[in-house]
């Protein structure tokens, strides 16, 4: 999404709604559209008089409204906006709140639940949460104080069925809707107050501390680029999806693990026939170099016609800046990421080759200007895994989630010189250092990562050799649960501006990504990945968005 | 050939398109040449295409007639071109440029589902009525094009392969254990189950109909094993014989490029290989023969009646004709667990003798590295072809030609002198004595087939799923007793194999294995031939060898052992022993791989291997049967139920 503001409309104010409201972390054409529904439809001063708590309900059942009506007259923009569940909040309560409002407001089948409730904790989890819930009541509520009336998923309906009569008008609807705003509001505040076991464990308690304060001007708030891209914890991206536990979870520099034998290990790679993967490296080298020569800019006053940019001349703020210029290029601006699984079944051959390949490939794209960052992934336990006690301590709730601790691996940031980084792609090579893969998370880490990086193409390569896999995880949840919670973030990922491609060393892949690549040789593996890096780097957008569709 | 699959949503759901591109892309190794998808409303369909004829190059699959809202995807050969182009009134002209697949759209929009019934070759086919919100799937007699489905309430997936169909949320990927039981007891599935549960096949010569939420099944061909042919004369059985087999060697020659064959010592690939030289000599065509032999300086040993080269039998063949390119390929000792894995992905299931397919692999590289994307065979010859006849003591005795019966079996001790009386009259009554006194006969005399001593069934499973059961409820003797139906036998077999998977991957290894001798018509008149002709004056195979006589070197033609595939298998396996008992170790670590396999049975065949007697049957059975399908089906368990070991 930066890409396409930087390439089509510099010099734009970024207009967007606060994160919360906002649809999912990932840019994409329904994204846009909706942000353009807001600014089209949506009339700040019905939000007059809200106060914070309450301003963030009433605006994601005015997402809900304003979408609705985009979606009635535009055909481009119904396409765009048709699958609500990827633009949906990443809260999980928000999320289905936003589902069931499209639904409703639309006169669709609704969901039949609609409203978040705690969950079931153990007995003992639930006796110690509720004596301190008790607690805290006590000392934060006036003596006598009024209990509110519980909601429930049909006054929700109700509520929702007498906006639909105010569609077209964003005061009436906003009017309509505030009592169940209101209400919304007080039951988050007082589900917040009884978290459920799950979150206990497992949430980072981004608690927001605004104040309730009036927010006449909440939906003019401006974003600039650069803010609010903190990572977002993968389990308010992917409601479906939980962890257990994340205390364990590790994120480092490879150089925090790496012994001094490491680099004997790095030394042998060195002992390996490179001839073919030099060469390989030398073609992409020669491709990049020649796809550099000639580009074209956009936002001139002269030149050929930019028949994309035609719309500007009849907009608010015409502009003539619609021709475009042909070029010498410099370096193509794109930002590569190689994900590498370094689970146990990638050990031996498999492991040697992908090292191989990324150190050339890291190499030379370095050579060529590609900004190149490297990163691995595997679990930290196998047999003696303490999450799996933990989770037995607590009485082994079903589905618990991930019940290991993942470890992602920093090997390179796009930032550093190669020359520096490579020691650490010794660790790469150590046998026994990584157990399971839990690919879904691993996909959503880089991807966060990634998507952060200016640069306006962005590919993330990822080398595995199967199925994501945890064996307690997959004992305890079933082998589907982490299957599907990878599906769920490709979906994400290949309707963004991120470019997706897997290279496996066995067919399995194939089954997740839309463009995957199955070597049959480890030696094939840098074959493979510097013929797709050399396509995807030098496409123009467009060959790459047909490629997409 | 190609590789098809489609999502439909009775439901009037659009279908999910990246859904259906990760099936391409898993479909794509099969159909390297073109893929192509299209949407049709609420359902899609999508073809990957191995070109392997010269009207390849006219499909554009999938096809869609508008204007009937008929979709069509088809896989596969059409052998009855002439015959379909006369009945639907299409000229030669334009059956030229038609792709075979356009010719069986032109034959369903005309005959509707009954146009299955008239197609003859090699296929597997999808056709959507949208209009009718029908589906139609099947496939050929023979089954010779594989194919699968899954369905759920308002929405089927069908694809070539299983893979396709678990690129589909929802789909579950987990093995059936009855399956995984059936196939390490050699019981052949039946019915439309598979090795996976919820994933059923279309049976072959089936047809399943899925409309208005009901799936109808039924035959469109089945074999009859009461046809039987009545000539006049021996001479015009072999006029017959001759003439289907000239016609399903040469509807097997229409190729791109050169063709080459699978050249053994044995009947079937012999007279296979020969009908195809003269027939491409007449169109100065050449034929690439090749044959796989053990290595330089390989002296057994062997079984009993079998030998290890079929080199000599070969050469002395190819020597017979001109435009015969002979390569004998010299046995690489590669491991049989050397690639098994790359098989089974594109298996899609455990490959049952992976030490032929060593042998195998090197035939199909040459060829392939030779430019060539046909290859003939002669899979199936046991059943048409090159039936030994054996089916006739049992059915003399039950028919009580004593007289005949006595004839036979004198005349096959003349030609074999070895044998003895008294063994062809066990053979002959075997049938008729009740399974469990036959199996305690056996056994005393320290004789006959135990599932033990050549599967690796884990016997507890064994126990619980009843295999003996299962079996009797498959039609299968686990005693291996020649039963005294012939073509009735020969028609069960047929149904019991299916070639679907190993045939879709021969297209992923680039090359498209061909059968003459599953041919539909040649297959019918086989089993219409009486049993007196394939047996005759203490001969087996008399008709085909009456009729290959002035074709096949007397080396092929009177030999009295039969050659033996990947003879030195025990060389290259007991190089690879280190790697087998690591993957064993890795069986026993897996959650499950014990529940199926007998896998202290496998560590002890690899601990205690023999350091001689290869010829001896119960250490073959132990050493190869048992311990190399255990390790095949324990990859192939592995390999569904991946893990970090």
């Amino acid at each position: 999404m930066n890409a396409w503001s930087r390439a089509y409309a510099p010099g734009v104010e970024r207009v967007t709604l606060k994160g919360e409201v906002a649809p999912r972390h990932f840019g994409n054409r329904g994204h846009a559209d909706a942000l353009a529904a807001w600014r089209r439809w949506h009339d700040p001063a019905s939000a007059a008089g809200f106060n914070r708590d309450v301003w963030v309900w009433y605006a994601l059942l005015e997402r809900a409204r304003v979408e609705i009506l985009a979606s009635r007259d535009l055909p481009g923009i119904a396409h765009n906006l048709r699958h609500p569940l990827l633009l949906a909040p990443q809260e999980p309560a928000m999320a289905r709140l936003y589902l069931a409002a499209r639904a409703i407001l639309a006169d669709l089948p609704n969901p039949s639940e609609i409203l978040l409730q705690p969950e079931s904790p153990s007995r003992v989890a639930t006796f110690l949460r509720s004596l301190h819930a008790q607690v805290l009541r006590r000392s934060a509520a006036p003596a006598g104080g009024e209990r509110t009336a519980t909601l429930r998923d049909n006054d929700v309906r109700r509520a929702l069925l007498a906006a639909r009569d105010s569609l077209g008008h964003g005061a009436q609807f906003a009017a309509a809707v505030r009592p169940l705003a209101e209400q919304l509001a007080r039951h988050y505040q007082r589900a917040s107050e009884e978290p459920a076991a799950s979150q206990i464990v497992i949430d980072t308690a981004e608690a927001d501390a605004d104040e309730a304060t009036p927010l006449e001007d909440a939906s003019a708030q401006i974003e600039r680029p650069g803010e609010g891209d903190a990572d977002v914890p993968v389990i308010r991206a992917f409601p479906g999806y939980a962890v257990f536990s994340s205390a364990l979870d590790e994120v480092d520099s490879a150089s925090r693990w790496l012994h001094p034998d490491d680099a004997l290990a790095l030394r042998s790679l060195s002992d390996l026939d490179r001839r073919r993967v030099r060469q390989l490296a030398q073609r992409l080298q020669r491709r990049l170099q020649a796809a550099q020569l000639r580009q074209w800019t956009f936002e001139h006053e002269e030149g050929r016609l930019d028949n994309r940019r035609l719309a500007r001349l009849v907009g608010e703020r015409s502009s003539r800046r619609v021709y475009r210029v042909e070029q010498a290029s410099p370096v193509p601006e794109a930002c590569v990421t190689l994900l590498v699984d370094q689970s146990g079944s990638m050990r031996g051959e498999r492991q040697r080759m992908a090292a191989l390949a990324i150190d050339l490939a890291a190499h030379t794209l370095e050579v060529c200007g590609v900004q190149c960052e490297i990163l691995g992934f595997t679990t930290r336990y196998s047999a003696d895994n303490p999450v799996i006690k933990s989770w037995r301590k607590a009485g082994s709730p079903a589905m618990p989630g991930r019940l290991n601790a993942v470890r992602h691996i920093i090997f390179k940031t796009p930032k550093q010189p190669w020359r520096r980084a490579r020691p650490q792609l010794g660790l790469l090579l150590r046998e026994g250092f990584g157990f399971e893969n839990v690919d879904g998370e691993a996909l959503h880490w880089a991807a966060s990562r990634l998507v952060k990086r200016p640069e306006p193409r962005k590919i993330l390569v990822v080398l595995s050799d199967g199925a994501p896999f945890d064996e307690a995880t997959a004992h305890a949840n079933g082998r589907a649960f982490l299957e599907q919670h990878l599906r769920d973030v490709i979906h994400e990922l290949e309707s963004s501006p991120i470019q997706l491609v897997a290279i496996g060393t066995g067919q399995e892949v194939g089954r997740y990504y839309q463009q995957a690549l199955t070597v049959r040789r480890p030696e094939a593996v840098a074959e493979v990945l510097f013929e797709r890096l050399g396509e995807l780097l030098t496409r123009t957008p467009d060959e790459r968005g047909k490629r997409k569709r | 050939m190609s590789a098809i699959a489609g999502i439909i949503n009775f439901d009037g759901r659009p279908v999910d398109m990246p859904t259906l591109e990760r099936m391409q892309t898993l479909l794509t190794p099969y159909g390297s040449d073109a893929q192509r998808h299209v949407q049709q409303g609420s359902a899609a369909f999508l073809r990957t295409l191995f070109r392997t004829t010269p009207e390849d190059s006219f499909d554009r699959q999938p096809l869609v007639h508008a204007e009937s809202g008929t979709t069509l995807v088809f896989d596969g050969r059409i052998d009855n071109r002439e015959e379909l182009t006369e009945a639907l009134g299409i000229t030669a002209t334009e059956a030229r440029l038609m792709a075979d697949s356009a010719l069986v759209l032109r034959a369903f929009l005309h005959w509707d589902t009954k146009a299955v019934a008239r197609l003859l070759g090699d296929f597997a086919l999808a056709v959507w009525q949208a209009r009718r919100r029908r589906l139609i799937l099947a496939r050929d007699a023979l089954g010779y094009r594989p194919l699968f489905w899954h369905r759920q309430a308002g929405w089927l997936a069908f694809a070539t392969m299983p893979k396709a169909l678990f690129a589909v949320p929802g789909v579950p990927r987990a093995l059936r254990e009855a399956g995984v039981h059936d196939y390490l007891a050699l019981i052949p599935i039946t019915g439309q189950a598979t090795l996976f549960e919820e994933i059923s096949r279309v049976e072959p010569g089936q047809l399943v109909v899925l409309e208005e939420g009901r799936t109808v099944s039924e035959y469109h061909h089945r074999f009859d094993p009461t046809k039987q042919l009545k000539l006049r004369s021996p001479e015009e059985y072999i006029e017959a014989l001759r003439e289907q087999l000239d016609r399903a060697v040469a509807c097997r020659l229409r190729a791109v490029g050169p063709v080459a064959s699978e050249l053994s010592s044995g009947m079937d690939s012999s007279s296979v290989t020969a009908t195809a030289a003269r027939l491409l000599a007449a169109e100065n065509r050449r034929l690439l023969a090749l044959t796989a032999v053990p290595r330089a300086g390989f002296a057994g040993p062997v079984p009993s009646g079998r030998h290890a080269d079929e080199g000599p039998g070969a050469r002395a063949l190819a020597s017979r004709f001109e435009n015969i390119d002979h390569v004998l390929l010299p046995s690489t000792g590669l491991s049989p667990a050397e690639g098994l894995r790359d098989l089974i992905e594109d298996l899609d299931r455990p490959p049952l003798n992976i030490c032929n397919f060593v042998w195998v692999r090197q035939m199909h590289n040459e060829a392939v590295s030779r430019g060539c994307r046909v290859m003939l065979n002669g899979w199936g010859g046991n059943m048409t072809l090159s039936h030994d006849g054996a089916t006739l003591f049992p059915w003399l005795l039950s028919r009580g030609k004593f007289l005949a019966w006595w004839r036979e079996a004198q005349a096959m001790r003349r030609r074999y002198p070895k044998s003895t009386l008294q063994w062809y009259l066990k053979h002959s009554l075997a049938t008729f004595v009740p399974a469990p006194l036959w199996r305690a006969y056996e056994a005393r005399r320290n004789r006959g087939w135990s599932l033990e001593q050549y599967s690796a069934v884990n016997p507890e499973l064994g126990q619980r799923l009843n295999t003996r059961g299962r079996a009797r409820k498959a039609g299968i003797d686990l005693l291996y007793r020649t039963p005294p139906n012939g073509a009735l036998f020969r028609i069960n077999t047929i149904y019991l194999i299916d070639f679907g998977e190993y045939t879709a991957a021969q297209n992923a290894s680039g090359f498209e294995g061909r059968s003459p001798l599953f041919d539909r018509r040649l297959t019918e008149l086989c089993l219409a031939i009486p049993d007196t002709l394939f047996l005759r004056d203490g001969q087996p195979q008399w008709i085909l060898k009456q009729m290959m006589r002035d074709i096949l070197p007397p080396e092929i033609l009177e030999a009295k052992t039969r050659g033996l595939q990947a003879a030195d298998w025990f060389e290259a396996t007991g190089s690879a022993l280190p790697a087998i008992a690591s993957e064993i170790s890795r069986l026993a670590e897996h959650p499950s791989a014990r529940q199926y396999l007998d896998l202290d049975a496998l560590q002890a065949a690899v601990d205690e291997w023999p350091t001689s007697g290869w010829g001896n049957p119960t250490i073959e059975r132990r050493h190869r049967l048992k311990l190399l399908r255990g390790v095949s089906v324990g990859s192939f368990i592995r390999y569904m139920e991946d893990d970090n070991r």
